[in-house]
């Protein structure tokens, strides 16, 4: 399994239009994958949309570790 | 309980150095990191609660806190999902802290990140039953 389109597929399925960007950096240590997940807003049920992924996350026992922010919260100095 | 003085301490110190407008670069990774070990040691507390032994793991020791806080917390009830989902996010910030050094942290992540320590105590602390 592709990790990368597995974490793809869930975070679109739960946050669709929401999404800004998608990146993925690691892993640094021992985890699978490093995500940051860029949102344009929060939206509502913001909190259950993220437990959902996390839950199936957990189910597939992958170390992923992904985090939100809200475009412009989180800047790259390129 | 050292693990949660520690985490008290921790939030604390976090909290004066964002309040003091103690806000470089290096001091927001330091905290970040500070920020989620104390997380650790509150999760592997909590698993020593119920006759567990983190401290004779020896491989992929923060997924095996999660996976445990999972089955032996939150699958009884003890902890919600959200609150271990919180260790994640501040593993999360803890690795982009040490490992992403052309990122800059702004202030927001930063505060939004000692929050997140301070719902995972408070969380912590009613499994416990010291508050």
């Amino acid at each position: 399994m592709d990790l990368k389109e597995f974490t793809t597929d869930l975070v679109k399925e739960a946050f669709g239009e929401y999404i800004v960007d998608l990146r993925f950096s690691g892993p640094y240590e021992d985890e699978d994958l490093d995500v940051d997940v860029i949102l344009k807003g929060k939206p509502v049920d913001f909190e259950g949309r993220m437990l959902n992924v996390f839950r199936q996350m957990l189910d597939a026992d992958f170390d992923v570790l992904i985090d939100y922010t809200v475009d412009g919260e989180l800047e790259q100095n390129c | 309980m050292i693990e949660l003085d520690f985490a008290i301490e921790t939030l604390a110190n976090a909290r004066a150095f964002l309040q003091l407008e103690m806000r470089s670069q290096w001091i927001y990774r330091i905290l970040l990191a500070r920020l989620y070990y104390a997380a650790h040691h509150l999760g592997r507390l909590l698993l020593r609660n119920v006759e567990l032994t983190p401290e004779q793991w020896h491989r992929d020791i923060h997924h095996r806190v999660w996976r445990e806080l999972r089955q032996h917390d939150v699958n009884i009830g003890r902890m919600d999902i959200r609150t271990l989902n919180i260790l994640e996010r501040l593993r999360r910030r803890r690795i982009r802290a040490d490992y992403e050094l052309h990122f800059i942290i702004r202030d927001e992540y930063m505060d939004e990140a000692a929050i997140l320590l301070a719902d995972y105590l408070n969380a912590c602390q009613q499994i416990l039953g010291v508050m």
